[in-house]
């Protein structure tokens, strides 16, 4: 068991010293977080909001910097399955509606976004005796395929802003890790995952990503059938520059940077019917070349267990 | 275990290393073409003023600006700047003027290269007759 904590934590911190100095981040980081019952199917919805503002400064004498505010909304099924008693699968069907408010225009995109599948392994399973240690932890690897419309570099592209576009146009290949260990009614969650992206069609390529967090939970059982788990933790999110034209090596070094959130939530279960709501509030972060400033983010799902 | 992980460590921080153009940012290499006004037209009032340039460039461009001043008052009576992020692009604004003077105009097109300041920049100047 010490073996693999510290091999996922060496993993996390190795993911965060090989990179850049000046990154950014994407609104479309995908991570598990807290999951429920290890060995149940899950199917459900989850809501997420978040906000950017940034500012650009002219490029020309005279002229007045730029200002936007762009708004991200998701709304994603998403599903586990066991498939054996090892492996279990994971899909992410997202559905975008994202606002972008600038100084000289206001846009809106809406659409499918970019399908994600996960397929990890359980390389631990320990739910302990009684009141006794337990762990548990799967890895695996999935692909996030361009489902999602992508029209090419866009203006809130080139202010260093996530991508307002449904889709990124490309293929990326993530590698992901759970870890949660438990005594008695506390509880410890570590995830990280790593997105490697690939170049769209446009030749425009989005920053290699990491996200991972730290929760800590409790869970106490007020009445049968109900769990309650409060929980509270970090998220820090890191993301390599993106590249305008990665055939040229057009590097966009005022795009990726990295965020650093506190993660507040409960997770809440009636029998087979659990709600998760999370906040996530920026502690620090630099982002954009330090023009790109991340508001607040809100999560709430849904899901059955089966 | 330990070798999948170091693999997986060592993927990432190859793919970590973000390689860039390293091309020097070089004004008197971007080639700016004004195919129109040209130095010989004379403008009347009511006239449109077509302002059609071609720019290249051995690297990524970042933006332009196209700026018509009055130059015996100084005053800016066109400004138009874009982001651009490409190698070659062109320019297709216009411009039409009313002034009851007789005037010289500069047209100026400039050039962002970088974020850092560097710019190249061609003049035209052209006559305004109303």
């Amino acid at each position: 068991m010490k073996r693999s904590i510290l091999a996922l934590l060496l993993l996390t911190i190795q993911m965060h010293a090989s990179a850049c100095d000046v990154c950014g981040c994407s609104a479309s980081n995908q991570y598990l977080g807290l999951l429920p019952q290890l060995h149940w199917n899950f199917a459900g919805l989850q809501y997420e909001y978040s906000s950017f503002s940034s500012t650009h400064p002219s490029l020309f004498e005279g002229l007045p910097d730029e200002h936007a505010a762009d708004y991200y909304n998701t709304v994603q099924a998403w599903g586990r399955y066991n498939i054996g008693k090892r492996l279990q699968a994971f899909a992410f069907v997202p559905y975008h509606f994202n606002r972008d408010h600038s100084d000289t225009s206001h846009s809106a995109t809406s659409g499918l976004g970019d399908i994600s599948f996960l397929l990890d392994r359980i390389m631990i399973s320990d739910k302990g005796m009684g009141n006794s240690w337990g762990h548990q932890l799967i890895a695996g690897a999935g692909l996030k395929l361009p489902t999602g419309r992508n029209m090419g570099i866009t203006a809130p592209d080139r202010l260093g802003l996530p991508n307002l576009q449904p889709g990124t146009g490309s293929w990326d290949f993530i590698i992901n890790s759970n870890y949660t260990v438990r005594y008695k009614k506390l509880g410890l969650n570590l995830d990280a995952a790593y997105t490697f992206t690939t170049a769209n069609k446009h030749d425009f390529k989005y920053g290699n990503r990491l996200n991972a967090g730290l929760l800590a939970y409790y869970s106490p059982k007020p009445a049968a059938n109900i769990t309650f788990l409060p929980q509270a933790g970090l998220r820090y999110s890191y993301t390599l520059h993106d590249y305008d034209n990665y055939s040229k090596k057009w590097l966009n070094e005022q795009s990726g940077g990295y965020l650093l959130y506190a993660d507040l939530g409960v997770q809440t279960y009636y029998r087979q019917f659990g709600l998760r709501i999370n906040y996530q509030l920026p502690l620090s972060q630099y982002y954009g070349a330090g023009y790109v400033n991340a508001g607040g983010k809100i999560n709430v799902g849904i899901f059955i267990l089966f | 275990m330990r070798l999948i992980i170091a693999a997986i460590a060592t993927t990432i921080a190859i793919a970590s290393c973000q390689k860039k153009d390293n091309n020097a940012a070089t004004p008197s290499d971007v080639s700016i073409t004004i195919a129109s006004p040209t130095g010989a037209t004379a403008y009347h009032s009511g006239d449109t003023v077509f302002m059609n340039a071609d720019i290249s460039y051995a690297t990524e461009l970042h933006g332009y600006e196209v700026k018509i001043t009055d130059t015996a008052s100084g005053f800016v009576v066109y400004d138009d700047a874009q982001h651009v992020h490409d190698d070659h692009f062109s320019i297709r604004d216009k411009w039409v003027n009313t002034a009851s003077t007789a005037l010289v105009y500069k047209l100026a097109i400039i050039i962002a290269i970088d974020h850092d300041g560097k710019k190249a920049e061609k003049d035209i100047y052209f006559q305004y007759q109303p």
